[in-house]
């Protein structure tokens, strides 16, 4: 359920001991409130986007964020049967599998694997040009009004909230409540991350 | 907004408008060039070759080579003393590259074993990872807090080494929960 940015940011403020919002004004809190809910659902990928990649013809290597600019990570590529195509763990697996990867080709590809955080390799090469469905964790829409909601998990709210309670107190350099929250942050993302989906 | 346009924006706001906004740039390019090894900014070059010249020069925005493919074939990374045990003579061998090495005279250039026999078509291609004047929308939380770190270590009148070490600490957790097993290469 998602949750109003109004009301979670006046909390994170009254949580910093700012509960007028003067130290850092309302604005100020949901800009660093939406950089925050962007890199939880980065570790998280709570919300996630479907993106139609048309494939060229004997091309193995696909720039990600050229492609498809709200995409924070690769979770999944599917033909257009909406079939998986099988991960390839590392890109380095694909040397393991033959050195002319690069130039194999074949009508449907069968295998993807990320390179770094901005190339997508999909393995064999089209022979032709299919469609592919990327799912990625997504880039959370930046929020810069209090009527707007989050996007994460009520759950994810928390954390987002913990890691903006932070930046606070980091900019009004109360240095050991900022340690504590931090500590706090950490702990909860652990259990997120290892939380059932 | 671009990425670097948001940074700069975090950077000002949590440093309450003490961050010297003229050595932005600077430290903002400091902390991309230390991404290099996590692997973030990974992009690809065609590169010419020239006949019997071993020599490539690869873009100067390079930070981290990832790889080298030759004529659609995935090239291995050998070094100096690994190709001297192979060939003593490699210097002087031309034919098809099967191999690069790093240890050239400058970050930017490779060399190929052996020297390429033909001069471009074919050509190579390198996978490599860049520095950018944007950094992917992601990063601009962390990168932003490694840029405080910087700004607040160094001499000035609002030097503060507590302030600058939570925002190293807080800006390295957040890349380190961002980089996921799959950037592992």
């Amino acid at each position: 359920m998602a949750q109003n940015v109004g009301n979670l940011t006046s909390q994170v403020s009254e949580r910093a001991r700012d509960p007028n919002q003067t130290g850092t004004t309302q604005a100020n809190v949901i800009l660093l409130f939406s950089f925050c809910q962007q890199v939880v659902n980065g570790v998280l990928a709570d919300v996630t986007v479907q993106d139609v990649l048309p494939l060229t013809a004997r091309q193995l290597i696909y720039p990600i964020f050229a492609n498809m600019p709200d995409s924070v990570r690769v979770l999944a590529v599917r033909d257009a049967s909406e079939r998986d195509l099988q991960p390839f763990g590392e890109f380095a697996g694909l040397g393991n599998v033959k050195n002319s990867w690069p130039s194999s080709y074949s009508d449907t590809p069968r295998s993807y694997a990320p390179c770094g955080r901005d190339l997508l390799i999909i393995y064999p090469g089209p022979t032709g040009t299919p469609i592919l469905t990327v799912i990625s964790a997504a880039l959370t829409t930046a929020l810069t009004l209090p009527a707007q909601t989050t996007q994460v998990t009520n759950d994810s709210d928390d954390a987002v909230m913990d890691l903006c309670e932070v930046l606070l107190l980091l900019k009004a350099r109360d240095i050991p409540d900022c340690q504590k929250i931090i500590e706090r942050f950490k702990n909860r993302m652990a259990a997120l991350e290892t939380e059932p989906k | 907004m671009s990425s670097f346009t948001d940074c700069q924006g975090i950077v000002n706001l949590l440093s309450n408008g003490q961050a010297d906004t003229n050595l932005f740039q600077l430290q903002y390019n400091d902390v991309v060039n230390t991404l290099g090894p996590k692997r973030w900014h990974t992009t690809t070059a065609i590169v010419n070759v020239t006949e019997g010249t071993p020599l490539i020069t690869l873009p100067a925005s390079l930070l981290d080579l990832i790889k080298i493919i030759y004529d659609g074939k995935s090239c291995s990374l050998l070094e100096l003393r690994e190709v001297e045990v192979l060939n003593s003579g490699w210097r002087n061998a031309v034919g098809t590259p099967i191999a690069y090495i790093e240890e050239a005279e400058s970050a930017q250039t490779v060399e190929l074993y052996p020297a390429p026999y033909t001069n471009s078509p074919p050509t190579a291609l390198a996978i490599y990872v860049e520095s950018r004047a944007n950094v992917l929308p992601i990063l601009t939380l962390p990168v932003a807090l490694l840029v405080l770190q910087r700004e607040f270590s160094r001499e000035s009148d609002h030097t503060s080494v507590d302030f600058a070490n939570l925002c190293g600490e807080l800006g390295m957790m957040l890349l380190d929960m961002l980089d996921a097993p799959e950037n592992h290469l």
